[in-house]
């Protein structure tokens, strides 16, 4: 195969390219990770969309995942939630990500409906991104934030660890976090606008 | 004369009978009482102002009559008071009486404007912003200026929203109204009426030791002070040091929608006692009296000095729907805890992403109902013991300080004690320090793969014993 018809093919495959049979393009934020990004449509976490992150178990990369989006999204001055995460957001660290910790809040509240009111409510407030951990999240709760993220145009990001049985999702984008072979491996499960591809190793 | 350089603006409140008990249903009616005789202060559908309760019952059968509190209307008229204060100075205010059965006593409120007034840019600007003023707090009111505070209580009173400056224009503006307007006893308006006497100007028309003769020397005192030619002396009312706001209900109160009205109407007076001293409030605390001398309360803070009644009802509102009441509501009880100079809010060149205050607004709705304490916001402290390293900041309220060594984006809440594990031979980082407080601290840090994680973990060097304390997440 000659080397145009090669890189062309290429082209095809990134998912960034719009071609004219699909659905419109995303409108999205990159995720940072610049492998990801290519196999993404819009290149990126879908604005004023919720997404899932599946991850195994606290401590695989999950968080490493969103650090990118926190820093920029920081930086630009807009606001952020972390609701009911399962252990503290450590300063030091969310620091040498670049995120501006100003800018960032963290909820703890005593129960699943009451972090999904806070984030209903932040999102609307026109939150960055609100990032919520809810292992059992329904898709009635995940239409609600999807609602809210479009109002505010914001991000709404649901961690949910996983489970044997993979539960309905109605998320644009579901990326699933496992650790293999001492890094972070990034599988994207499903989004919306283009075919799931393979999985990545996340880069450092 | 220096009364006639003044401006007088004076705010009559038909409703404040019914405003001081909470009342702000249409069929909710106050009544005075004197002997036998029990009548209608404030108006309701078909039943005007004056008419006698039983007569009123049977004009609008789905009437709610209240005795009136003279207490409340005093404490709701000082409120006002020290709002208006913000207009001008200085201010008087007064209920005067119902000089006879079957009339209705008046709320009264002046404040000199004449010097103020250019603040505003002038008169129609000054107007404008009261009647903004007076839709916010829901409250009912009707306004005239006039050089005398006599005057412009009667065109208030008679619900004419006029300005007049001038002494001489003054006198030209009260002819025409009726004598029957003037809140003179009963049997003194007869006799006027009895000689002909049906204006105003054909008062002042009559030479004045014939009309003193003839009505009394008070009468013709009134009649000066009327035209501005006699002076008012009264008591002006200084602007309070704290605010302490306590409202009595009228029944006990065990839904929360019910309070809502009584709580709007603390917000915006807290509002204007803030405006007045130019401060913001950074903490106000809400008391609620119950039945058996019970009482329950709670702080409110804010991350931000403001004044802002619209956003201090709806935080109330949402702390206090956070749980059911504990038992039927008696009183509430606003007031200041902390306050501050108002952060002045400035064009938001920088920082444009919560340029409509949304975002804190949702912050505070969010702390209202689930606690101060759910809230935080990560920020480093310069500390080498780890779990000291950051703290636990109020949201919207922090500072940040630059960070050091390579850290796990979760820290554990408390150190987890890892059985039978010895990780020694990987990377590692000794912290120690503490011992000058009670944290004395001796670990070995060390990054380790745990249990398919990228895990931080320490051996305790006293007992010799491995915890996990962060992950690489």
């Amino acid at each position: 195969m000659s080397a145009r018809a090669e890189s062309l093919k290429a082209l095809l495959r990134d998912a960034r390219l719009w071609q004219g049979d699909r659905q419109a393009p995303l409108r999205a934020m990159p995720t940072g990770h610049a492998r990801l990004d290519a196999a993404l449509p819009g290149g990126g976490w879908p604005c004023a969309n919720l997404s899932e992150i599946v991850y195994v178990a606290p401590g695989v990369g999950e968080l490493q995942l969103a650090m990118p989006l926190l820093a920029r999204l920081t930086q630009a001055k807009r606001p952020l939630a972390l609701i009911a995460p399962p252990h503290l957001p450590y300063a030091p660290a969310l620091r040498q990500h670049g995120v501006a910790l100003s800018k960032l809040t963290v909820v703890d509240t005593a129960n699943d409906h009451d972090a999904l009111w806070a984030s209903e409510e932040l999102l609307r407030a026109r939150a960055g991104a609100v990032l919520l951990w809810h292992d059992t999240i329904d898709t009635i709760a995940q239409r609600r934030l999807q609602l809210a993220a479009e109002t505010g145009d914001g991000i709404a990001l649901v961690y949910r660890r996983l489970t044997r049985r993979d539960t309905a999702s109605v998320a644009a984008l579901r990326l699933k976090v496992e650790y293999v072979a001492g890094a972070p491996r990034i599988e994207v499960l499903k989004c919306r606008g283009a075919r799931p591809t393979r999985a990545y190793a996340l880069d450092a | 004369m220096h009364e006639a350089e003044m401006l007088w603006l004076c705010l009559h409140f038909p409703r404040l009978p019914a405003e001081a008990l909470g009342l702000n249903d249409r069929f909710d009616a106050v009544t005075d009482q004197r002997g036998a005789s029990r009548w209608l202060i404030t108006a309701a559908p078909a039943a005007r102002i004056g008419t006698p309760l039983g007569t009123a019952l049977s004009l609008q059968p789905q009437l709610r009559a209240y005795a009136r509190s003279s207490k409340a209307e005093h404490a709701a008229l000082l409120q006002l008071a020290h709002w208006i204060y913000r207009y001008g100075s200085p201010v008087h205010a007064e209920i005067r009486e119902a000089p006879d059965v079957g009339r209705a006593p008046q709320a009264l409120l002046w404040v000199e404007i004449a010097a103020s007034l250019r603040l505003f840019g002038d008169y129609a600007a000054l107007r404008e912003k009261l009647g903004a003023d007076l839709v916010e707090m829901k409250q009912s009111a009707s306004f005239a200026a006039a050089p005398s505070r006599a005057a412009s209580a009667l065109f208030a009173s008679l619900g004419k929203d006029v300005v007049i400056r001038e002494q001489v224009t003054l006198e030209r503006r009260l002819a025409p109204l009726p004598t029957a307007s003037l809140s003179w006893p009963r049997p003194q308006l007869e006799a006027l009426r009895g000689v002909g006497l049906r204006r105003i100007g054909d008062l002042f028309a009559l030479p004045r030791n014939a009309f003193a003769r003839r009505f009394g020397a008070a009468a013709l005192l009134e009649l000066d002070r009327l035209r501005g030619r006699a002076a008012e002396p009264a008591l002006a009312i200084a602007p309070p040091a704290t605010f302490k706001r306590r409202f009595e209900l009228v029944s006990e109160i065990d839904h929360v929608e019910a309070l809502l009205f009584p709580l709007r109407r603390l917000a915006f007076e807290l509002q204007a006692w803030l405006r007045t001293r130019d401060l913001g409030v950074h903490a106000v605390r809400l008391r609620c009296e119950h039945p058996q001398r019970r009482r329950s309360s709670f702080t409110l803070r804010y991350g931000d000095a403001h004044r802002d009644g619209a956003r201090l009802f709806e935080t109330l509102r949402e702390r206090l729907g956070r749980a059911p009441l504990p038992s039927a509501v008696r009183a509430l009880e606003l007031r200041v805890e902390e306050t501050a100079a108002a952060d002045v809010p400035q064009a938001d060149l920088f920082d444009n992403a919560d340029a409509a205050g949304d975002w804190t607004r949702a912050i505070e709705r969010v702390a209202a109902r689930l606690g101060e304490h759910a809230l935080w916001s990560p920020m480093i402290v310069d500390e080498h013991r780890p779990s000291r390293a950051m703290r636990r900041a109020a949201a919207n309220k922090l500072a940040d300080t630059p960070a050091s060594a390579d850290r796990p984006l979760w820290l554990l809440r408390k150190p987890l004690p890892l059985p039978a594990l010895d990780f020694r031979g990987a990377q590692q980082e000794r912290l120690e320090s503490g011992w000058w407080d009670d944290g004395d601290q001796r670990r070995d840090y060390h990054r380790v793969v745990w249990q398919q994680t990228s895990a931080w973990v320490f051996r305790d060097r006293d007992s010799e014993r491995w915890f996990l304390h962060g992950l690489w997440a």
